[in-house]
């Protein structure tokens, strides 16, 4: 009986593992984010990481190019007519995908790093 | 995932399953929710560029950091002959004049204006002597005839001479400073005066070298001649104001400058060439003599410096004996000599008092 019941959990968490979208899975990994990042802002981890990033998307470009696109969005819609929240929505997700993998790839393995010498 | 499992089933108690489940949710979704956490900060800096150029526009400066093409076309370098590389003519940096002098109605820059300001009224320290002479000799002329010498004059406050109870008030701020340079030339009302340019004439007697006593007229010739002693100082270049009967210079000396200063006159002026004191004593028809004995006695100087001490006085008509409308003279003191009769002073108002009228009574 029990084992039967151990199974059935096995195999929901094999469905978990694939969905992330379950209210409860999501609610679970915000949980998990902020402790992540209390863990982060408290050692002051968060602070250098940040700075690093800085410095490596400034070298890499990422800055200028986006204060361009920046300008085109700005004389698109005229002076008058700009908010932040227009400029956050539009460049938001074009920032997102314009990081160079490298640089991601820099600051994941400086997050886990992190994490396993300092384990939640 | 399954080996994991596996083992906590073994290893731990079935309740605990359960509890490891998050654990292997953790490590399953290990990577993504690390990039989560970098997104957050990615997020962050985009956010930081998009305050920046929204900043830039809400502030006014956007167009300083990313200025427009006309606006490069504005400060194009200027190669047009005849203009400098900004486009000015060389003369453009000549600003104009600013101020109007309302005395001489002339144009004149700022900086200018107020030394201008000061000769052209001849009321500063340093103003020249031309405009002072023209501002005297109109004064003068305008007062000429007037015979107003009701106005008496006091000596100056560091001196308290007495007058009889008659002082007035001190008409003459500057009488007591000589030394200054232009103090004869001013009118002798206190200088604060400035903004009338026709200076108020008063029955005063100036102090004058020889070019300004030339530029006055006949009638101011003459009347200051018979009021003051007129002998040119060689120190300072200026006629004695003292009385008549000054005592530092003597009738010959009186005599001489005279002859002098009226040298071009004719007839007309021969009664002055007399001595003055003299002729003063025949006009006022007295005994001069019997009132100088009285100061011989106390005196032991000059029978004319006692005239000269007495004279320095109000001299009312009762010391002379003369006429009631022989009116005092105004001498004032414009010029620092020792003064030799300070004692004098003291004795005539004691006079004046004690025998009003009489000749003396000692």
């Amino acid at each position: 009986m029990q084992l039967l019941w151990d199974c059935l959990i096995w195999k929901l968490t094999l469905l978990f593992s694939d969905m992330d979208l379950k209210p409860d899975a999501k609610r679970k990994e915000n949980q998990v984010r902020t402790r992540i990042n209390q863990k982060l802002e408290e050692s002051g981890e968060r602070e250098r990481l940040k700075e690093l990033l800085r410095s490596r998307l400034q070298e890499c470009g990422w800055r200028d190019q986006l204060k361009k696109h920046c300008r085109e969005l700005i004389s698109h819609r005229g002076l008058n007519n700009i908010s932040v929240d227009t400029l956050a929505q539009e460049i938001t997700p074009k920032a997102r995908a314009s990081v160079p993998d490298l640089v991601k790839k820099e600051l994941l393995q400086q997050i886990r790093e992190y994490l396993e010498k300092n384990p939640i | 995932l399954k080996r994991t499992y596996a083992l906590i089933f073994r290893q731990r108690g079935r309740p605990s399953i359960r509890k490891h489940l998050f654990v292997c949710m953790d490590l399953s979704k290990n990577g993504e929710l690390l990039e989560s956490v970098l997104n957050q900060l990615i997020d962050e800096e985009s956010l930081g560029v998009c305050f920046e150029m929204h900043r830039a526009v809400k502030l006014n400066y956007y167009e300083l950091l990313y200025p427009d093409d006309s606006a490069y076309e504005k400060h194009d370098l200027v190669n047009v002959k005849g203009l400098d590389i900004f486009g000015n003519a060389p003369n453009a940096m000549k600003k104009p004049v600013d101020c109007v002098c309302p005395n001489c109605s002339r144009m004149l820059g700022a900086q200018k204006f107020a030394p201008h300001l000061e000769k052209c009224m001849g009321m500063g320290r340093n103003s020249s002597r031309l405009a002072t002479k023209k501002n005297k000799a109109l004064a003068d002329s305008e007062q000429e005839g007037s015979d107003d010498y009701e106005e008496e004059w006091t000596y100056p406050e560091r001196k308290p001479f007495p007058t009889q109870g008659k002082k007035q008030p001190k008409k003459f701020g500057t009488s007591g400073n000589s030394p200054k340079p232009l103090a004869g030339k001013t009118s002798l009302k206190p200088l604060k005066d400035v903004d009338s340019l026709q200076l108020k004439v008063h029955p005063s007697i100036q102090q004058h070298n020889v070019d300004t006593f030339a530029c006055l007229s006949m009638d101011c010739k003459h009347t200051l001649l018979q009021q003051i002693c007129g002998v040119v100082s060689e120190r300072t270049g200026r006629l004695c104001t003292r009385s008549i009967n000054c005592p530092q210079h003597t009738e010959d000396q009186r005599l001489d400058v005279r002859k002098r200063l009226l040298a071009t006159q004719d007839q007309e002026s021969a009664d002055l060439m007399t001595s003055p004191f003299k002729r003063r004593l025949e006009a006022d028809d007295l005994e001069p003599y019997h009132e100088l004995s009285v100061y011989e006695n106390v005196l032991s100087e000059d029978p004319l410096e006692g005239t000269g001490g007495r004279s320095l006085v109000e001299e009312g008509p009762s010391l002379l004996g003369s006429s009631p409308d022989k009116t005092p003279r105004k001498v004032i003191k414009l010029e620092k000599k020792p003064r030799k009769l300070g004692v004098v002073p003291s004795l005539p108002s004691s006079l004046f008092s004690s025998s009003h009228g009489t000749t003396s009574s000692f």
